[in-house]
């Protein structure tokens, strides 16, 4: 007879990454579209109408969420990923020069490495938050553009977008807001930037491959993918108008689908008592955390986003996320996490960090077992 | 059956939607229709309503979502007619 081993359950503390548990209404959504939907927009029948509606009520509850009074100034795109590429590229022209920081992620860097543009680099203090009174010393003629994140998907530390954009509204700076870890997590409205980017699948508890650009200002976009869109048909080029001039191709129904219902929760539930929730989990964690003499904290700090990020003794990364799941079942995530400038301001390229990252459906018990694992892990090898 | 309706051509498929969205909203009893061949407009449908209720609809819709144009459906045996409506849309 078998000895019956005893499994520990999984503690998910990588919801930066993506958030794995839904509300159940996420899945019954996307179940019943995919079993239901004909191709939004490309014709009348009940099917098409079907997707159209639900697509139309993913950008209600998106609108609602950002205080916008018109839901087509939401696009949809399939990610923050897509949604950086479509914007960027469509407004950014090699002889500009555009102001970035060193918080972002390689979605913000490498579509603007892509343009051929000047880049400047707005740096952050020791907690991750950026020195925006810097930024009118690197103001240049050709500067047309500041990129810069909401939220820091390492440290958590969140943008002042206050300032940026009264820098941006003095110099006439276009303002683009990379959204992927506050859209969900802590109030983002439109109005915060010219343009957000964001995506379905984290703090909105949507399914992988949603996401969108919701535009306040239009800078002047062109057109970067074109293709159907079940308008103007006879026409040789992408419509320039919201939402068309991002949503060429078949709309991905089923996953907007379950976006709207993965919002519609975040609200029964209420955005604000979530962001308390996840605050208080972040407040257990460091408290628990800052009795151990042995764990160096990056940058994190108790106004952040649910995030912290830090290493154990002289273990490199990898090891204590690997120790980590092997040994306590805790699923973090170790390694540069797509932001390279922040680790090499925090001179962390070769050994990286382990990111914790709460969210709505993890517990107290799970941040105190974490911290005693953490305790566990220093005294083994610490 | 209805034998004569008001139809309505948008931009895009997405205005259409939000103005069916509108419609459906204010409980106006609104269908759907592939854009006849005779009609050029942006979008692929149109909206369809009741004579009497169009130019409510309209006036509803004015402020909101930008109507591309309006066409009375005239059916006349088997023969079908779009004729512009009278209201000022654009």
């Amino acid at each position: 007879m078998k000895r019956k081993q005893r499994v520990s359950p999984m503690i998910y503390f990588d919801n930066a990454a993506t958030t794995i548990q839904k509300p159940p209404e996420v899945s019954q959504a996307v179940a019943q579209a995919i079993g239901t939907f004909g191709n939004a927009g490309r014709s009348f029948h009940t099917p098409a109408m079907q997707a159209a509606r639900a697509v139309y009520g993913a950008r209600q509850e998106i609108a609602r969420l950002a205080g916008l009074q018109n839901p087509l100034q939401v696009a949809f795109t399939s990610g923050a990923t897509e949604s950086l590429n479509l914007v960027l590229s469509g407004l950014i022209r090699p002889e500009d020069h555009v102001i970035t920081t060193v918080l972002e992620h390689n979605s913000v860097l490498r579509p603007l490495y892509q343009t051929g543009c000047e880049l400047s680099y707005l740096s952050c203090d020791d907690r991750g938050m950026l020195l925006t009174d810097r930024l009118p010393a690197l103001l240049r003629k050709n500067t047309r553009f500041v990129v810069c994140t909401h939220g820091s998907n390492l440290v958590g530390s969140v943008t002042d977008t206050g300032a940026v954009q009264s820098f941006c509204h003095e110099n006439g700076l276009g303002f683009i807001l990379d959204a992927s870890q506050t859209m969900g997590s802590i109030q983002t409205n439109a109005d915060l930037a010219d343009v957000l980017c964001f995506t379905g699948h984290k703090a909105l508890l949507g399914p992988q491959g949603t996401g969108g650009i919701i535009v306040q200002r239009d800078p002047g976009f062109r057109p970067v993918k074109t293709g159907g869109s079940g308008s103007d048909s006879f026409r040789r080029s992408q419509r320039t108008t919201m939402p068309d001039i991002f949503e060429a191709g078949t709309a991905n129904a089923h996953g907007l689908a379950g976006l709207a219902a993965g919002i519609r929760h975040l609200n029964y539930l209420g955005m604000e008592a979530i962001r308390r929730h996840k605050q208080a989990l972040l407040t257990a964690f460091l408290e628990g955390i800052s009795n151990i003499p042995q764990i160096r904290l990056y940058g994190s700090h108790p106004d952040a986003l649910p995030v912290a990020a830090l290493n154990v003794g002289d273990l490199p990364a990898e090891e204590t996320t690997l120790w980590l799941w092997e040994n306590r079942h805790i699923a973090t995530r170790s390694g540069s996490h797509c932001a390279p400038l922040l680790h090499r301001f925090f001179h962390t390229e070769k050994r990286g960090m382990v990111r914790f990252s709460f969210g709505l459906y993890n517990s107290l018990e799970e941040v105190e077992t974490t911290v005693e694992a953490l305790a566990a892990l220093v005294k083994k090898k610490g | 059956m209805i034998q004569n309706e008001i139809i309505l051509t948008f931009s895009g498929t997405s205005q259409a939607i939000q103005a069916e969205s509108i419609l459906l909203g204010a409980a106006f009893p609104v269908g759907v229709m592939p854009l006849p061949g005779d009609i050029r407009a942006g979008c692929g449908i149109c909206l369809r309503l009741t004579e009497d209720t169009a130019d409510t609809a309209l006036a509803l819709l004015r402020e909101v979502v930008p109507v591309q144009a309006a066409y009375l459906r005239m059916l006349s045996g088997s023969e079908t007619r779009y004729l512009p409506y009278p209201e000022e849309v654009k």
